[in-house]
């Protein structure tokens, strides 16, 4: 306090601090406190959601980009009266479309599992050979797995019925069954996450405008005076968006340490466990710039909806 | 520079207070505004410092119809308006200098300016050794002043004062008027509103007396004095 500085009798007296800061007994204010804290839990929230939406954004589009021109045929070994099929013929029948595919100028890559990679795969579930496989019971399929060129269009029924004469059990599995059945649940998260954020800019905008009008009405008195000395609308709304932008990036960065410290955390106790079915995600410099900009953004929003609660309530004075 | 036309003003749905007021102020005029308690002296001032928009006529201030004018045209008029309220109505987080300089401030003054200004006007006052006060450590007389201080720092072409000498003794409250004449002579318009009647018994001003909403004129002294010895 600059007023202890001066001599003991002025202390006394009760002196302002010399230095003026705002026409209205804004810094005196009780709900200061609650308004920084309110924007800094608002952009822990806003961080929280927008890195979900990042996340589900990078997943989708990872999902997306590994399964795009993509696809597999198996060859079961089971015809279609569900007979079982001999190892050899099932290798054969494999073996004669993967020939026939290479005649196929869109495909780019084609690749014939061998028997090792498929027991791997089906290991999860069945168990190794020689242990519960035995493969005169248990059959395996034949798997081939495709690459076409970039931008080409798969013709997946012509390829269908192409393979079929070969072996016609055989399978052609584009996977984009269930690879849309995914991309709609990540768009519709992803949504969700931007919904979050919008809600969470919305409950910024009405909590601004909220303590701006209840201080309005707390300054009545004070407001008048100023608007009878001559005050205009704008010098009156710049002292109180003034006062509201300082309590904003007060509140907004420390919302941004805090938030910033829970995602490290939550990196960090992901990191530790092996999540298969999710790829690894690292915010890019794009998104660590928009989490770093929020204090921006939120600050100017509270600017913007503290001067326009102002000129609206004061468009009410005489 | 003022002038009332059929003026009427009520509150919500509520009886006129003020009603069909005619009066005419020239620039540089002293009057006295007086009535009893309740008359609406209160309300004709708030019409006057365009606190408020009449309920019907015409006020015509500095040339200019109230009626037609915008929010940004309204406070310009108003800096040229200068107050004393009977509560004082000082900004208690501000010491007694910038309550001072609020008006300069308002009106864009440079800082430095401003310092030169109120520094002067505080000491006229007798105030310059609580310049950094706050107002809440000050009597009642010691706020009066800051208030006139205020009211007069930007130097107004109009001076209104309600009851400014509500509280204090009949020697402060002359003092306080003899300010305000001082003022006068320099070339501001003043109106005080007031029932203090010995008091203004003591001035040769022309009084506007509200008795009811109703406004009449009432002559000074020397004015009935010069008439009667013109009449003989």
């Amino acid at each position: 306090m600059l007023s202890n500085l001066l001599p003991k009798k002025e202390r006394y007296l009760g002196l302002a601090v010399r230095k003026r800061r705002y026409d209205l007994p804004l810094d005196r204010n009780a709900g200061n406190k609650f308004i920084s804290m309110l924007i800094a839990l608002m952009t822990i929230l806003l961080m929280l959601s927008l890195t979900g939406a990042f996340a589900l954004s990078e997943i989708a589009g990872r999902w997306s980009s590994g399964l795009e021109g993509k696809a597999s045929i198996e060859v079961p070994a089971k015809d279609l009266n569900n007979v079982l099929i001999d190892a050899d013929t099932v290798q054969k029948q494999t073996a004669e479309i993967a020939i026939f595919l290479e005649n196929d100028k869109s495909i780019d890559k084609i690749t014939v599992l061998r028997e090792e990679e498929i027991l791997k795969l089906v290991e999860p579930w069945l168990g190794t050979l020689g242990g519960n496989i035995n493969q005169q019971d248990t059959p395996l399929p034949g798997i081939i797995s495709l690459s076409f060129h970039k931008g080409q269009e798969i013709n997946e029924d012509g390829l269908q019925k192409a393979i079929e004469k070969i072996a016609p059990q055989a399978r052609l599995d584009t996977h984009q069954s269930w690879l849309n059945d995914i991309l709609k649940l990540t768009g519709s998260l992803r949504f969700a996450a931007h919904m979050v954020v919008v809600v969470i800019g919305l409950t910024t905008i009405v909590t601004i405008a909220g303590a701006v009008r209840t201080r309005l009405s707390a300054y009545k008195e004070e407001l008048e005076l100023l608007h009878l000395m001559g005050a205009g609308d704008a010098y009156i709304a710049n002292q109180l968006q003034r006062h509201t932008l300082i309590l904003a990036l007060q509140g907004s960065i420390v919302g941004l340490i805090v938030g910033g410290l829970i995602l490290f955390t939550l990196n960090m106790l992901l990191s530790s466990h092996e999540l298969a079915l999710l790829p690894d995600f690292t915010l890019s410099t794009g998104q660590k710039t928009t989490l770093c900009l929020l204090p921006a953004f939120i600050s100017g929003l509270a600017l913007l909806t503290a001067r326009l609660t102002v000129l609206r309530t004061l468009v009410q004075m005489p | 520079m003022i002038k009332f036309e059929h003026v009427g003003l009520r509150y919500g749905v509520g009886p006129e207070v003020l009603s069909d007021i005619n009066f005419t102020l020239e620039p540089g005029s002293f009057r006295f505004l007086s009535g009893p308690s309740g008359a609406g002296k209160t309300s004709l001032m708030s019409l006057l410092y365009l606190g408020r928009k009449p309920t019907r006529g015409l006020v015509t201030m500095f040339g200019q119809n109230i009626g037609q004018l915008d929010r940004k045209q309204l406070s310009r008029l108003r800096q040229k308006i200068g107050v004393v309220f009977q509560d004082f109505r000082l900004l208690n987080h501000m010491s007694a200098f910038d309550n001072v300089a609020l008006p300069l401030r308002i009106q864009g003054m440079s800082e430095k300016d401003i310092k030169n200004n109120v520094d002067e006007l505080l000491e006229w006052v007798d105030l310059g050794e609580y310049k950094y006060a706050l107002p809440s450590t000050l009597s009642g007389g010691q706020q009066q002043r800051i208030a006139v201080a205020r009211a007069v720092i930007t130097r107004p072409r109009l001076l209104l004062a309600d009851e400014p000498t509500g509280n204090l003794d009949d020697e402060i409250g002359f003092r306080l008027l003899s300010l305000f004449d001082q003022l006068n002579k320099m070339g501001t318009t003043v109106i005080i509103a007031s029932h203090n009647q010995a008091l203004m018994d003591r001035f040769d001003h022309e009084r506007l007396i509200l008795d009811q909403g109703n406004l009449s004129i009432h002559q000074p002294r020397s004015w009935m004095k010069e008439k009667l010895e013109s009449m003989f």
